[in-house]
This record gives structure tokens, C-alpha cells and sequence, in this order.
């Protein structure tokens, strides 16, 4: 008796042609992320010098700066991404991916800034946490947002999903001001802009080429992370349709089979 | 360098976040993507 070998055509990939969700731009960018946050590590550990107030502690201010300029143009992405998405002419479910994965990096990126601030205030305030009007506005923007996420969580087809997220993302944003301006309105521990303002400080040119650099670096890879990130959430409502339809037709063979096997 | 306890720290945990959440969204990309066709894919 012969036997033949299992051909792999059962479980063989539908698309075996280009796996992921990569295209040769992705991965260019992806490229340039890493050289550039290997340059931020190099320039801001080594290369770049102390500060003369703050001392060694000011390294840190280049991931809480770059980490929380992310945090703002993500959560600003996912307004406009919604506000999208509400207007009928432009209407479609791609905005309320984008909304939603610059959202998820968004949170991160928060998370990020809040504890890149934790340590240097150790070292500059001598506490971790202090009750002050920036850091306590930014930590409810960030639970806004962990609020975001739990919202296009609940259940509902995509449309819903959509919808009210798009609702609650329009409300957040506008907290965003309140962050930013936190240390005008009231008084402040936390210190005022120093790059806008040249005025107030002199930056280092090494300083604010590390600075600067870091935020190219990390917007590089929000810009990676949102472009991978909604073609993810795109094949998810993809296969979840397919599931649903797939439910369906199954549902109604067996109402046929059991109205025939009655008749 | 002062302060070292501090400072690597910071930059490890947002280079080793950053790292984890990118390498899962291509990971989990590339395993969706294979049960997808390609014409569902617009970017191929």
C-alpha cells in the first residue's frame, strides 16, 4: 500500500505572497525609528552635556519632552481622525481606525511622559508625585484616554463603535488646552515652556539637537506604529465580519436542514 | 555620570515599551494578514 504524503494546500496562508501589514515605505520608516532612537540613546546618555543647574538629570527631559509631544499630536490625530469620521462627506471606518491607533499610542506615550516626569522630579523636586496642576491635568488626560480605549472596546458592530467613540474623542481633546496652559492658569511648580521661550532659557546647541532630534525620532515611529497599527485593526474587522457571516450562513443551513427533515 | 539610577531606567523602560508594543502589531499583522486575501488588503 502506497502512502502518500500530507500536502500543506490545507493550511497553506491565503496571501503567501507578502505577510503583514508592511509595505516598502513601513519598512523604510521603521529603518529610520531605530537609527534615529539609537542616535536619541547615544546623544542623550553620552554625547550631550550636563546641565548646569540640573546637572546629568536633564537627559532624562529628552525622552519626557519627546514622549509627551507624541502623547498631545497623537490624542489631536484622533480628534480630527473622529471629527472625520462624524462628517458625513468624509465618512468612513479607515478614520476610526486611525483615531483609534493613534489613541492606543497615545496612552503609551502618556504613560511614558508621566514616568520619564516621576524620576526627574526625584532628582529636581526630591518627590515623585506632587499635587501640581500640570502633572495632576496630564494624569487625567491620560485616564481620559485609558477611558477612550475601554470605550471602543464595548461591543456594538463598527459603525457603533465608531460613533461613539468618535463622540468621546471630540470631548478629550479638549482637555488638551487645559494641559498645556495648566502652568499659566494657575501657579506651578512644573517649569514653562524652554524651547518656545529662548527668552527665559539658553539652551546648548548639543542640547537642542538631542532635543530636537528626539522628537523627530519618535515621530517617526508614531507615524510607523499608526500606519501598522490600523491595517491590524482593519484585518480584525475584516475576519470579524467574515465570522459573522460565516455564523450566519451556517444558522440558516441548519434552520433549512431542521424546516426540511419537519416537512 | 550622576544619577545613573535614574536615568537608565527611564530610558530602558521607554525603549523596551516602545519596542514590546511595536514588535506585537507586527507580529499579530502578520498573522491575521495570512488568513486575509489580498485584494482585502489595500496596501499590497
Amino acid at each position: 500500500m502506497a502512502i502518500t504524503a500530507p500536502t500543506d494546500t490545507a493550511v497553506a496562508p491565503l496571501s503567501p505572497t507578502r505577510p503583514g501589514t508592511g509595505t516598502t515605505f513601513t519598512r523604510w520608516l521603521g529603518i529610520a525609528s531605530i537609527v534615529t532612537l539609537g542616535a536619541v540613546a547615544l546623544f542623550g546618555l553620552v554625547l550631550s552635556p550636563a546641565d548646569q543647574i540640573q546637572g546629568d538629570s536633564v537627559r532624562i527631559l529628552y525622552i519626557h519632552v519627546g514622549t509627551v509631544w507624541i502623547a498631545y499630536l497623537a490624542f489631536i490625530v484622533t480628534a480630527i481622525s473622529s471629527a472625520a469620521y462624524l462628517w458625513k462627506r468624509t465618512r468612513s471606518l479607515t478614520w476610526d481606525r486611525i483615531a483609534g491607533a493613534s489613541a492606543e499610542i497615545g496612552v503609551l506615550f502618556m504613560a511614558l511622559t508621566l514616568l520619564a516626569g516621576a524620576l526627574w522630579g526625584r532628582l529636581s523636586w526630591g518627590q515623585f508625585w506632587v499635587w501640581d496642576a500640570r502633572v495632576t491635568t496630564t494624569a487625567l488626560l491620560f485616564i481620559t484616554y485609558v477611558g477612550y480605549l475601554a470605550v471602543r472596546g464595548l461591543g456594538g458592530t463598527h459603525e457603533q463603535r465608531a460613533r461613539r467613540s468618535a463622540v468621546v474623542a471630540m470631548l478629550a481633546v479638549l482637555e488638551i488646552p487645559l494641559v498645556h496652559f495648566s502652568v499659566k492658569l494657575w501657579r506651578s511648580v512644573h517649569q514653562d515652556s524652554s524651547v518656545a521661550d529662548r527668552t527665559k532659557v539658553e539652551l546648548d546647541g548639543l542640547m537642542l539637537f538631542t532635543l530636537m532630534l528626539s522628537l523627530v525620532a519618535f515621530t517617526l515611529l508614531y507615524v510607523w506604529f499608526v500606519l501598522h497599527r490600523q491595517r491590524v485593526m482593519m484585518l480584525e474587522d475584516e475576519l470579524e465580519d467574515r465570522g459573522l457571516d460565516d455564523a450566519l450562513a451556517a444558522r440558516r443551513t441548519e434552520a433549512a436542514a431542521s424546516g426540511g427533515a419537519g416537512a | 555620570m550622576d544619577d545613573i539610577g535614574f536615568i537608565l531606567p527611564c530610558y530602558l523602560i521607554s525603549f523596551g515599551a516602545v519596542i514590546v508594543l511595536c514588535w506585537r502589531v507586527a507580529r499579530r499583522g502578520r498573522v491575521l494578514a495570512e488568513q486575509v486575501p489580498d485584494e482585502d488588503k489595500p496596501w499590497t
